[in-house]
This record gives structure tokens, C-alpha cells and sequence, in this order.
């Protein structure tokens, strides 16, 4: 084969291979790619038992059909936690404001059950004016955890001053408890719409 | 001048070091990026020697590598594809792509660069320079400011400390690559016979 043969096929090859690593050229990082695969394949999350911040249990697949809308959090999360409180309590206004407080919960899961009991957990909803009937402070069992974080995709790494950091954005669950968009955390807007198009596609259905 | 046989021992020491050394390196991106990754593409550099060698009845510096341009291509895509954050991720959390991390970097860059650099053409090779330097500064930009994590596996801080490897290399790179020009014989004389037209 000639040298300018072989160049071309490299190229070609090389070419795809990059094009289907990045899907198609969308997602350089892998918060990126778990953006697109999500969307793609909305996959089931586990049913686990989640344990609220009043002492009640609930279940994260809804039993009435609601939409349900998580976030990870730990509540001696000094940055971005704290960030992520002030934008679901936002988002809380809004569902209340849109009426659709009998359609969606909210759910900031602690991923760190041990230190967040829930004398921890409810202040963390007070000081977020969380309300406990849409939006919940909750943690799951310490069991449970790693097959949540790594359904949902949640990379959880210590850092230097003895918290964690961890990739933090919006899950917006639908009413068949799939995981159906990933949205930036201070993206509120775009949550509310893409909860309303959640609610507007099973109606159609039905 | 240290022969074949030298250079396959060294090239086997490093791949070794690097094995052994995967835990410690790989805990920052600076040392996984900048340390780990460069000397990978060393153990192939040093794995073959030039045009001469046969594998077989092939000669590995044949035809279709003429002026160096396939292998060096072969070179160019996988660096690109292991400069991707999520090749790099998931190179930490899946064991296949691990595996094919330390195949590849020597494999896929260290040979072909070995095998195709000495037959570049001069411009070609001051032009790959070039980028090389450049695209180490906007890496660097880029690391040092981007306002999201941009590997999963590392925290924030040690991001920005591979921004300031990557401009630190830069620099270190363009002083490297440019001393020669200002210091060797043949460059003054070159620069004389400019100055006398």
C-alpha cells in the first residue's frame, strides 16, 4: 500500500475513534458522557429505602407517580452543598408556585449517612427552609449507598480538609422512577421545564 | 552511544517503574499526566530502532511510512484521544482501560514517533514543535480556570497544579527547543550569512 493510502485509512480511523469516545464530539469529561448516556438510555434507579428527616422512611421510586428531583448532598458540605440548598430551595418555591406540589418531591440524599443523622439532616432542611412534604432532607441505608452513587453515576472523593467533593448537579427521576435528565445545579429554570415536559409526556400517554 | 540491547533493558526498567509506581503517580493528575504518561511513551521510543530493523520479511520503516507522516498521524490521534478527561477517568475506574493505556502510550506513540521523527521533514518538525508548545499553554489556561471539575476522579486544586505543569512544560519546552538555534555554530553562521545578504 502507498504511503499516502495508509495515511488516509489512519486518519479515517483515527477520525472514528474520536468521534465515538466523545460521542460525537459532545462530551469531552465524563460528567459529559454520563449527561448523554443518561438521556439515552434512562435507566431504572434502585428502590431503595430512604430515611427522612422528621425519622419517617420513604421509598425513591415515588408510589403515587410523582416526578421525583435528587440531588446529593453532606451537610457539612461548607461550598457547594450550601449553594445547592439555596437553588432547591428556589426550585421548592417554584413547584409550589406552579401548583405541582401533588405531582413532584424533592430529595437531597446525603451520601454520607454516618456523620448526617438526623438532628443533622433536619437542620440542614431548616436552614434551607426545606418543608418536608416537597422537598425532604433524607439519607440512605450506609448498604445501600455505593449501588445509589454508582447507579446515579455520583463520584465521591475525600478532600484535603476533611470533607468530600463530588459531582453535583440536578436528577430529575420520572414517574416510573427511571433517571431521565441530569441538569447543572443552579440551572433551576431548566429543571422546571424539563419537570413539567416529564408530567405533560405521561399524561399524553395515558 | 548505548546500543539495542541497553536501550530494551532501560525501556523494560521504566515499564516496570511505571506498573509499580501506578497507585503513587496516578493519585494526582499531575504526575499521572506529566510523569507517568511521558515516560510510557519513553519505553516505546527506546522499544525499537530505526529504519534498518525487520520484523519478518517487513521492514518497519517501509514504504508506507515515507516521510514519516503515517506514524506520526498514528502518534497524533492517540494523544488526542488520551488528552480526552474522560479517557483519563477512565482510565482510574474501569481495569480494561488501564490495560489499554499502557499498551497504547508506548505502543501507539512511543513507536510511531521513533519511527517517523527522523524522517520528518525539518519545517514539519519545527511546525509540531510549535504546537506542542502552544497547545501545553491553552491546556494550561484551560486547567488553571476552568470553573467545573473537569475529571471526576481528581479534586479541583490538583486540576490547577496540572494547569501549572502543563505551562511550566510549555516553557520549559520552548527554552529547549529554542536553545540550540541561539547557541550552536551553525545557527551563527547561518544568522551571518543573513547579515551579509
Amino acid at each position: 500500500m502507498s504511503a499516502f493510502k495508509v495515511n488516509i485509512v489512519i486518519i479515517l480511523i483515527g477520525s472514528l475513534i474520536l468521534w465515538f469516545t466523545t460521542d460525537g464530539l459532545q462530551a469531552l469529561t465524563s460528567e459529559g458522557a454520563r449527561r448523554i448516556e443518561i438521556t439515552k438510555l434512562k435507566p431504572v434507579m434502585p428502590n431503595i429505602t430512604l430515611e427522612t428527616m422528621s425519622g419517617a422512611y420513604t421509598k425513591l421510586k415515588s408510589e403515587n407517580g410523582y416526578v421525583t428531583v435528587v440531588d446529593f448532598i453532606y451537610t457539612t458540605c461548607p461550598f457547594i452543598c450550601q449553594v445547592g440548598g439555596d437553588n432547591f430551595a428556589r426550585l421548592q418555591a417554584e413547584i409550589n408556585e406552579s401548583n405541582l406540589d401533588n405531582k413532584v418531591r424533592i430529595f437531597s440524599i446525603s451520601f454520607d449517612p454516618l456523620k448526617d443523622n438526623i438532628e443533622e439532616l433536619s437542620y440542614y432542611g431548616k436552614r434551607h427552609n426545606a418543608d418536608g412534604k416537597v422537598w425532604a432532607i433524607v439519607r440512605p441505608k450506609i448498604e445501600d449507598l455505593p449501588r445509589l452513587l454508582k447507579a446515579f453515576g455520583v463520584v465521591v472523593i475525600p478532600d484535603e480538609e476533611g470533607g468530600y467533593v463530588h459531582n453535583s448537579a440536578i436528577h430529575i427521576i420520572d414517574q416510573q422512577g427511571r433517571l431521565s435528565s441530569i441538569l447543572d445545579s443552579n440551572d433551576v429554570q431548566g429543571a422546571v421545564k424539563t419537570i413539567k415536559r416529564t408530567l405533560q409526556l405521561r399524561r399524553v400517554r395515558q | 552511544m548505548i546500543d539495542g540491547k541497553m536501550k530494551l533493558l532501560i525501556s523494560s526498567l521504566i515499564f516496570t517503574f511505571c506498573v509499580l509506581s501506578k497507585g503513587a503517580l496516578e493519585k494526582l493528575p499531575l504526575t499521572h499526566i506529566l510523569v507517568q504518561l511521558p515516560l510510557l511513551i519513553c519505553v516505546g521510543y527506546l522499544l525499537v530502532e530505526d529504519k534498518s530493523q525487520k520484523i519478518g520479511e517487513w521492514y518497519i520503516g517501509g514504504e508506507w511510512n515515507k516521510g514519516g507522516y503515517a506514524s506520526l498521524l498514528i502518534a497524533i490521534f492517540t494523544i488526542a484521544f488520551w488528552m480526552l478527561p474522560r479517557s483519563i477517568d477512565a482510565a482510574i475506574s474501569s481495569g480494561t482501560m488501564e490495560l489499554l493505556k499502557f499498551l497504547t502510550v508506548p505502543l501507539l506513540i512511543g513507536v510511531p514517533l521513533k519511527l517517523g521523527w527522523h524522517r520528518t521533514h525539518p519545517i514539519l518538525k519545527g511546525f509540531l514543535k510549535a504546537q506542542a508548545i502552544s497547545m501545553l499553554g491553552v491546556a494550561a489556561f484551560i486547567y488553571i480556570h476552568a470553573p467545573i471539575r473537569i475529571c471526576n476522579s481528581y479534586l479541583e486544586n490538583a486540576q490547577q497544579d496540572l494547569g501549572y505543569g502543563f505551562l511550566y512544560t510549555s516553557i520549559a519546552l520552548a527554552v529547549i527547543w529554542s536553545a540550540p538555534l541561539f547557541l550552536s555554530q551553525s545557527a551563527k553562521s547561518f544568522h551571518l550569512q543573513i547579515l551579509r545578504g
